[in-house]
């Protein structure tokens, strides 16, 4: 099967005064349609550049970034980005903000905005489509991000360490949340974190990048024994510690 | 002060401290007030008792009935109306050019390099200095005055507004990249609704300054206004007229403050 999203080779660096820094060497990956891919390394790797890049916010130096085999500079296809912090703008009420992509891309917005409270619905935010966003928990804030993200029909998402901002207790719950609502509507999925296991429960998929100019230095399928479990179901599974004690390792090696 | 508190269904302990609070205020208002009686008082006793020149320092009474004579013969309202009227009219002009100016800058970061240390050296710069240079230039009357009473206050607005907007979180101009937006969407979208309240400071330090912009301009270059009100009556030894004018300024400038306050409070307020 064609591969959604395939990285080669691909090289990225930053050029600033004080010099060039490589933050990316040499990726080479690829991601099937549908499958939730987790990226884990040490701060400051690589991971955010990686992102960037698929995105289309960066261009790659050089290698190649081929999203359903063609080049990305020819695709048009949409990214969700979703970022730790859900930059919903106080001005706008939880449903301006959701509608704020249809408006941007100047689609009809009366259909966007049946869609928009149908999902607000789904999702339990029903009551507070009117409400401006400082009336709303940060668990509840970041459910509000996705929609927002959903709302524009994203090929793939993008998940920049959405939870990191969160507690602990609303952090284990928004990550569950999400990932049903991803597997629900079928997205392909990218997640950033420091979390290994926040990964190991929420991917399919793990690579660890190395410290920069990162490499992946270990890539990793999760397979459980039974499928199609919760997250939180994962977390008591036994090979949930077969998998971290493996990824620690790797991780600490790419450190060291 | 009692509108804002609420004593309902409170225990005594908050209750006390709500009392607290009150008397405070309580206190703080009536000094306030006694300080500008007390200050009036002396100022028409001493001038009564011939302890200080009348004719030099005037006196509450006299200024009160010039006041009233110039209402009268309608002289006193034209003065204010022409004095407000550029105040308004160059805060307006200040508001509408320095939003857009900041806007084209921050658009354009070329043209805000280059523009730069130019706006910094005009900002500082103490402008009753052009003022004279405006009237050779422009004449003399409403359009020298006005551009006088812009020039105190553009620089420094549109600096401010452009540092707001160079401030924004980078990360909402990827949300609005990431949702398919350019350039403009940014301006649109995140830009102006978010600079919003600096927008609404700015605008109530602006009008202060538009009104010692057209205070000095009509020093130099008018035949009516509350500043051409202070130099004639100068010159002609009139200090009734100075000193009315001088608190009728004071009023003005209290109430164009308030005035914008209440206009942010409306602005602000969600529907
Ligand atoms: N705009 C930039 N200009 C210059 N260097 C940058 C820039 N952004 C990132 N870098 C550098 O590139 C490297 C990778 O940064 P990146 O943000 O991708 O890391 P990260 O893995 O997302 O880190 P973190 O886990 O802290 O979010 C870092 O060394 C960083 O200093
Ligand atoms: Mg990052």
């Amino acid at each position: 099967m064609q591969p959604l999203l395939s990285f080669s080779d691909v090289c990225y660096s930053y050029h600033t005064l004080k010099g060039e820094i490589p933050a990316i060497r040499n990726i080479t990956f690829s991601l099937q349609e549908q499958e939730f891919l987790a990226l884990v390394g040490p701060s400051g790797c690589g991971k955010s550049t990686l992102l960037n890049l698929i995105a289309g916010l960066l261009e790659p130096d050089s290698g190649q970034i081929l999203y359903q085999g063609k080049p990305l500079s020819l695709c048009s296809f949409s990214t969700g980005y979703m970022l730790q912090k859900d930059h919903l703008l106080g001005w706008r009420t939880v449903l301006d903000n959701i509608l704020l992509g249809p408006e941007i891309r100047g689609v009809s917005i009366a259909a966007a905005r049946k869609e928009a409270l149908k999902m607000l619905e789904k999702y339990q935010l029903a009551d507070y489509a009117n409400a401006f966003p400082d009336q709303l928990s940060g668990g509840m804030r970041q459910r509000v991000a996705l929609i927002r993200t959903m709302i524009n029909a994203p090929g793939l998402l993008l998940l920049d360490e959405p939870f990191s901002a969160l507690d602990y207790q609303t952090r284990l719950d928004v990550g569950n949340d999400i990932c049903q609502i991803i597997r629900q509507e079928k997205k392909t999925a990218i997640l950033v974190t420091h979390d290994l296991s926040e990964a190991i429960s929420l991917a399919d998929h793990i690579l660890v990048l190395s410290k920069a100019p990162s490499h992946i230095a270990f890539d990793c399928p999760l397979k459980f024994g039974i499928s199609d479990l919760t997250p939180l179901d994962k977390r008591s599974q036994p090979e949930f510690q077969t998998y971290f004690n493996i990824l620690w390792r790797h991780l600490h090696e790419t450190d060291g | 002060m009692r509108q804002m508190v609420d004593f309902t269904g409170t225990s005594q302990k908050q209750q006390q401290f709500l009392q607290k609070y009150i008397r405070h205020h309580r206190r703080v208002s009536l000094v306030k007030i006694l300080i500008l009686v007390l200050f009036l008082l002396q100022w028409e006793v001493t001038t009564r008792l011939h302890l200080v020149n009348s004719f030099i320092f005037s006196s509450p009474s006299r200024i009160l009935s010039t006041c009233l004579s110039m209402i009268k013969s309608g002289d006193l309202i034209l003065h204010i109306g022409i004095t407000l009227g550029e105040t308004l009219i160059s805060f307006l002009l200040v508001t509408v050019i320095s939003i857009s100016v900041a806007l084209l800058l921050w658009y354009f970061t070329f043209a805000a390099d280059v523009a730069e240390p130019y706006l910094v050296v005009l900002n500082s710069l103490p402008k009753s200095a052009l003022a004279p240079l405006f009237i050779v230039w422009f004449g003399t009357g409403f359009k020298t005055i006005v551009i006088a009473g812009i020039s105190v206050a553009i620089f420094g607005s549109i600096i401010q507004l452009y540092q707001a907007f160079c401030q924004t979180d980078p990360d909402l101009y990827k949300l609005i990249y990431t949702l398919g937006g350019k350039r403009r969407h940014i301006l649109r979208y995140i830009l102006l609704p978010g600079s919003r309240p600096v927008i609404l400071s700015g605008m109530k330090v602006n009008i202060g300054l538009c009104l010692v912009g057209v205070v000095i301009g009509e020093f130099l270059a008018a035949r009516q206004g509350l500043g051409y009100l202070i130099i004639y009556g100068s010159q002609v030894f009139k200090l009734d007229w100075v000193l009315m004018s001088i608190l009728i300024l004071c009023l003005i400038a209290m109430g164009l403050y308030k005035v914008v306050e209440l206009a942010e409070k409306w602005y602000c307020q969600r529907p």
